[in-house]
């Protein structure tokens, strides 16, 4: 077994082999994963002073587990154990000293009240977080592996009693036949079991946030956590859940449901603000009173460009102003925005580019844009924006009308492991169904799983 | 999964309300006469019995489609020439509805551009809905009915200047012609269409569904009883006669600081209501279509409709012709929504005491 684990991490180098007892213990382990503390009390100290003593006494007491197995001793030293062999048997012992940085605040999903703790890359700790919040005999974790060549650990959590069994079997399945060599991250898990792979909006809800994470286990889904990832997601997630934050429930219930109907109407104004200008000062001058009719010519008559090609610059140069922003480190990304706010601010109304209705418009889609919770929902609806502007520039405000049907056939029609992505418009109540729009008192919030046993 | 009762009621709804509430006014006010709204109201009662009868037929069929209920009586060539008519007649209905509101929009606000481009995009909108599955359709009306359930609000507005002496104290007067049955076909085209829900019937649970037909007739009924009543209080019955369309005429005096015509912003949002029609007219195709040819793909039968529904749009030109064959199909769904179920009825029926006999 010496011979074969040798031979397993030749030219490695930060595997190591210690002898004692003059060769008859030998101790193998990779000194990248172990830690000071953990090697001390389980290695140096039994094993420093053995004379006189049955070392098989030491081995067969715990935290030392007997092993016959080369694959589970080499998974094992991969793992961050240490395998000691004496004479012909072979022992484990978990020596693993996790390194990453400590919980911090989540910089993606900042909150103003409410605990400010976020996911870090261990999912040991991740763990913890979760449990220390739910403490329930019911909440279980199940560990898979996915990913041939990084046999990155991927864990279920849900509470057993409320769970849909169906669903939990469907996932385990799911997850199972991933067949990929690598896996970095919960996003690339979440993109392999995506139904609809190619639609821009993400189908599972992805968080930093234990509190986000609790509350969803506590309604029945299961979640998902990926090692070494700070991200965790929910199944099955559902268009809406992109619109609520916990926020909402640490603020009295009529704060929270103003600021969700706020964020509702910021993903309207963000989707369709600027594709209403370019279909009104193409199509339908006649909709505009007289008095900001004049205003609007008078600050329309310099721009040389049709309506359409005006936002389409606009929106593409303020596009970039937010990736570049995004990448920049904070000094330079101030400079970025006072160099973006003045090109797309008065120098290009003066130099005749565009017109000040058009800036205001596209600026206050910015803006809105950022109220949407989610990243990556935020990003779908940019995406789309463009899509309904173009419309707009084509078929006026019936593109544009036509062009929401289309968006709401798509999620229509995007489905989630067995449930709807558009889910409150399949509930049998319509209590839950407005619940969905406007939080209730907390005294009120039904305790009742949304998700659980029966599929929706 | 099934279809839960406000899905049914959502059907109904957009199956019904649309874009003849905007002439359906002066039509009444003409066959019928004054207070035609009464006379709405009536029709509405008459609709709700119809709708009864199809719930007692969705009741006795329990779970059976109406197409398993006629090939257990009839041999299947004999039905192939009604199933061929009836995927002809649906798409022509479908295609009539498309083509009657982008006429109706053109003439509105886009007088440049053909009607035809303007169907081509409805088409392809239409199309991904009705490749989807009756439980995906269902969502999509569930969000439609959401951006125009509020619409009829607008009529709010028109409180402060509203009179009743408007509404005059005699009922059924000075229609343009004697009232006769004729005169009711005509005023009923305001709830055409709701023959369509028993293609639901193997979809829903009977009793859901005699909950969601009961309550979407009876919003729709106060829906139209709400818009009847306030457009006959502020417009005169003469010049409600005279009107092609007399919401379009009450909506257009409503002004915001920000916004004008609000009348074309509420009718460019009508577009969800014809889509949905259109769509459950399509989607019946489909579900016939399926019947001839059970292994070919949905997304080509879906092909094959929408083609046939652009085709027919050619058709018809000016908005007179899609009215005139509007109404003349107004009178055969009529036929259909009284005859279909009682032929159905009867057919269980029969199927049942013949079983009987057997045993």
């Amino acid at each position: 077994m010496h011979e074969e684990l040798l031979s397993a991490f030749e030219n490695c180098m930060d595997f190591t082999n210690r002898s004692y007892q003059e060769g008859q213990l030998q101790i193998v382990y990779l000194s990248s994963l172990v830690g000071n503390e953990e090697m001390h009390r389980d290695i140096i100290l039994p094993f420093a002073n053995t004379e006189g003593i049955d070392i098989m006494s030491i081995l067969n007491k715990p935290p030392y587990i007997f092993s016959c197995n080369l694959a589970e001793c080499i998974q094992g030293v991969l793992d961050g154990k240490a395998v000691l062999l004496y004479h012909d048997y072979t022992y484990l012992v978990d020596i693993r000293h996790a390194k990453g940085r400590s919980i911090e605040e989540s910089k993606v999903e900042s909150i103003i009240l409410g605990p400010h703790e976020s996911f870090v890359e261990n999912v040991s700790q991740n763990i913890s977080l979760i449990r220390n919040r739910i403490k329930s005999s019911q909440l279980k974790t199940v560990k898979l592996v996915v990913g041939s060549t990084t046999q990155t650990d991927v864990v279920l959590m849900f509470l057993d009693d409320i769970i849909n069994q169906e669903l939990l079997l469907e996932v385990k399945t799911r997850i199972n036949a991933i067949e990929t060599k690598a896996i970095y991250g919960a996003t690339m898990v979440t993109q392999l079991l995506e139904e609809n792979p190619d639609s821009v909006f993400p189908q599972f809800m992805l968080t930093e946030r234990p509190d986000t994470i609790c509350a969803h286990i506590v309604q029945g889904r299961i979640v998902c956590l990926v090692d070494g990832s700070p991200s965790a997601f929910s199944m099955p997630s559902n268009f809406f859940d992109f619109f609520i934050t916990p926020e909402d429930y640490n603020q009295p219930w009529i704060i929270g449901v103003v600021l969700r109907v706020l964020r509702f109407v910021g993903f309207f104004i963000t989707f369709v603000l600027t594709p209403f200008y370019v279909a009104i000062t193409t199509f339908h001058y006649e909709v505009i009173p007289f008095n900001m009719l004049l205003n609007l010519t008078e600050s329309r008559k310099n721009v040389p460009f049709p309506p359409l090609l005006e936002a389409l610059i606009m929106e593409f140069t303020i596009e970039m102003l937010k990736e570049a922003g995004a990448r920049m480190p904070t000094k330079i990304g101030q400079t970025i925005g006072i160099v973006g706010g003045i090109v797309i601010g008065q120098a290009a109304v003066q130099a005749g580019f565009t017109s000040n209705i058009l800036i205001i418009s596209v600026a206050i889609s910015a803006i809105a844009s950022f109220v949407i919770p989610n990243y990556i929902m935020s990003n779908a609806i940019r995406l789309f924006r463009f899509l309904l502007i173009f419309l707009a520039g084509g078929w006026g405000m019936y593109g544009l009308v036509l062009g929401i049907a289309g968006m709401i056939v798509h999620l229509a029609s995007i489905s989630n492991f067995g449930t709807a992505y558009l889910t409150p418009t399949a509930f049998k109540s319509i209590r839950k169904w407005i619940g969905t729009i406007i939080r209730g008192p907390t005294r009120q919030l039904r305790q009742s799983p949304l998700h659980s046993k029966e599929k929706q | 999964m099934k279809l839960k009762w406000f899905h049914i009621a959502i059907f109904l709804y957009m199956l019904e309300f649309g874009v003849s509430i905007f002439n359906g006014d002066r039509v009444a006010a003409e066959n019928i006469g004054t207070n035609y709204w009464l006379g709405i109201l009536l029709i509405g009662l008459f609709v709700c019995l119809n709708l009864a009868f199809i719930a007692l037929v969705a009741r006795k069929a329990k779970g059976r489609s109406v197409f398993d209920i006629m090939e257990a009586s009839f041999p299947k060539p004999f039905l192939i020439p009604i199933y061929i008519g009836l995927i002809l007649f649906w798409i022509f209905t479908a295609s009539v509805i498309g083509k009657d509101y982008t006429l109706l929009f053109q003439f509105l606000s886009f007088p440049s551009r053909d009607p035809m481009q303007l169907l081509l995009l409805y088409m392809v909108v239409m199309y991904f809905i009705i490749i989807q599955s009756i439980y995906g359709i269902s969502r999509v009306l569930t969000c439609f009915f959401g951006i125009v359930a509020w619409l009829p609000l607008l009529l709010l507005h028109f409180i402060p200047e509203w009179d009743i002496h408007r509404l005059t104290p005699f009922f059924f007067k000075e229609s343009v012609e004697n009232l006769t049955i004729y005169s009711w076909v005509e005023s009923y085209h305001l709830f055409v269409g709701y023959d369509m829900i028993l293609i639901l019937i193997p979809f829903c649970d009977d009793r859901e569904l005699r909950k969601g037909l009961f309550i979407g007739q009876t919003f729709i009924s106060l829906t139209y009883l709400m818009s009847n009543l306030a457009i006959s209080g502020y417009i005169s019955f003469k010049l409600l006669q005279k009107l092609s369309y007399p919401v379009l005429n009450l909506l257009s005096y409503i002004e915001f600081p920000f916004i004008n015509r609000i009348e074309s912003l509420t009718f460019i949002l009508f577009v969800f209501i014809s889509l949905s029609k259109s769509s459950i007219y399509c989607f019946g195709a489909i579900l016939v279509l399926r019947r001839l040819f059970p292994t070919t793909n949905v997304k080509y039968l879906a092909l094959a409709t929408i083609s046939i529904f652009y085709g027919f749009a050619f058709v018809m030109q000016v908005l007179r012709q899609t009215e005139n064959v509007y109404r003349i199909f107004s009178g055969m769904e009529l036929a259909l929504a009284i005859f279909s179920p009682i032929l159905l009825f009867l057919l269980i029926v029969h199927q049942r005491t013949s079983r009987k006999g057997r045993a």
